[in-house]
């Protein structure tokens, strides 16, 4: 569809994308510089990781914002084509709610079972051994070691 | 997100009576958008097959460990370096795009294909940086079987999701570079718009949503 526009519009429409690439790079490397931040204070990695994820995921999704928003110009779409694609992703909330139980309840059945860490870092050597996992081992408990 | 007015097709009565799009939108375009819909909830899957099997194991690979080498600075300890660079080139080709479409609003066709040319020039880039990456990672000995940072599956979750992203940046340049000559013949003009730029516009600019949250769940978290 072509629109024909003002060379108004024209600049401003490019200024917004170049303070939108401004922002990109801002929020970018916050997120380095804080993750640099926590490998100097805890360089074994084992501090609190809590609120530093939340920001990295807070910082990523105002990023996605910004390209889908701007870029991809759904700021400016009808309401109805913003909603058609932008509802559907709903689902992704239970979706990684659920998946990400399930593997640390997962992980929880390797603990509790247990089936060995060290198994883990073997390269495979045949696929009959691969697929014992923790699956088979909680359904029979007496194969723990 | 919130919609803007100008917009128009606010006016439910009147968008939805028949006669035009509802969405005010071409057939085409529509059609990436529901693609890059489906699209992304491939890459979700992928991403969160990655959480899953990540929460399901005791120990996983550190970022800052595995993620530390820059090319031509062999044997210094640069925790994410490489990878801010390749964000920020994939970032910029997008906004190479951007621009290539804002100067197709206008008709201007050596403007379209200059933009175009500097993101394909980003997109190629960014796949060197992987090729470079990847031949490292297999070099220090993290293959789809055996992993020295942590188990193997952070290898092989590595290779399957950024590969999958690369092959859409390769896809993406490829069909970059196809409209991009058919800017440059004239072809698009004849057409009357650039909407073909706007619509693999839409399809690079996803490439780049996804490097975000590869980013973040390979990188960052």
């Amino acid at each position: 569809m072509s629109h024909e526009i003002s060379i108004e519009q024209y600049k401003s429409q490019v200024k917004a994308v170049w303070v939108a690439t401004a922002w990109l790079s801002f929020f970018t490397i916050i997120e380095v510089v804080a993750a640099l931040l926590y490998m100097n204070a805890y360089p074994n990695g084992d501090g609190p990781r809590m609120l530093l994820n939340l920001g990295f995921i807070l910082f990523s999704l105002l990023k996605a914002g910004f390209i889908v928003g701007e870029f991809m110009h759904v700021r400016y779409e009808a309401r109805a084509l913003a909603l058609t694609i932008l509802t559907p992703l709903l689902f992704l909330i239970w979706f990684i709610i659920a998946f990400i139980w399930e593997g640390t309840e997962w992980q929880n059945n390797r603990n509790t079972w247990g089936v060995k860490i060290e198994d883990q870092r073997i390269p495979a050597k045949g696929h009959g051994q691969d697929t014992h996992d923790a699956g088979t081992h909680s359904a029979e408990p007496k194969s723990g070691h | 997100m919130a919609a803007e007015t100008t917009a128009g097709g606010l006016n439910v009565g009147q968008a939805w009576s028949g006669g035009k799009s509802p969405f005010d939108v071409s057939y085409g375009k529509l059609m990436m958008w529901y693609f890059l819909v489906s699209d992304a909830f491939t890459f979700s899957a992928l991403l969160i097959t990655y959480g899953t099997i990540r929460a399901s194991n005791p120990t996983w690979a550190d970022p800052n460990k595995v993620f530390n080498s820059f090319p031509g600075l062999e044997g210094m300890d640069i925790p994410l370096g490489f990878v801010s660079v390749m964000t920020f080139i994939l970032i910029l080709s997008s906004v190479f795009i951007v621009r290539a479409v804002q100067e197709g609003h206008l008709m201007n066709r050596v403007g379209v294909v200059k933009w175009m040319l500097l993101g394909i020039l980003g997109g190629a880039a960014f796949l060197g940086c992987q090729a470079w990456e990847w031949a490292h990672l297999i070099h220090q000995g993290q293959t789809l079987t055996a992993n020295p940072f942590g188990p193997p599956a952070f290898g092989q979750l590595f290779f399957l999701i950024t590969g999958f992203h690369g092959f859409h940046v390769f896809s993406g340049v490829v069909i970059n570079c196809i409209v991009c000559a058919m800017a440059a013949t004239g072809s698009l003009e004849r057409r009357g718009h650039y909407e073909m730029v706007e619509k693999v516009g839409l399809y690079w600019h996803f490439v780049d949503l996804v490097w975000i949250f590869v980013f973040l769940a390979f990188y960052l978290l």
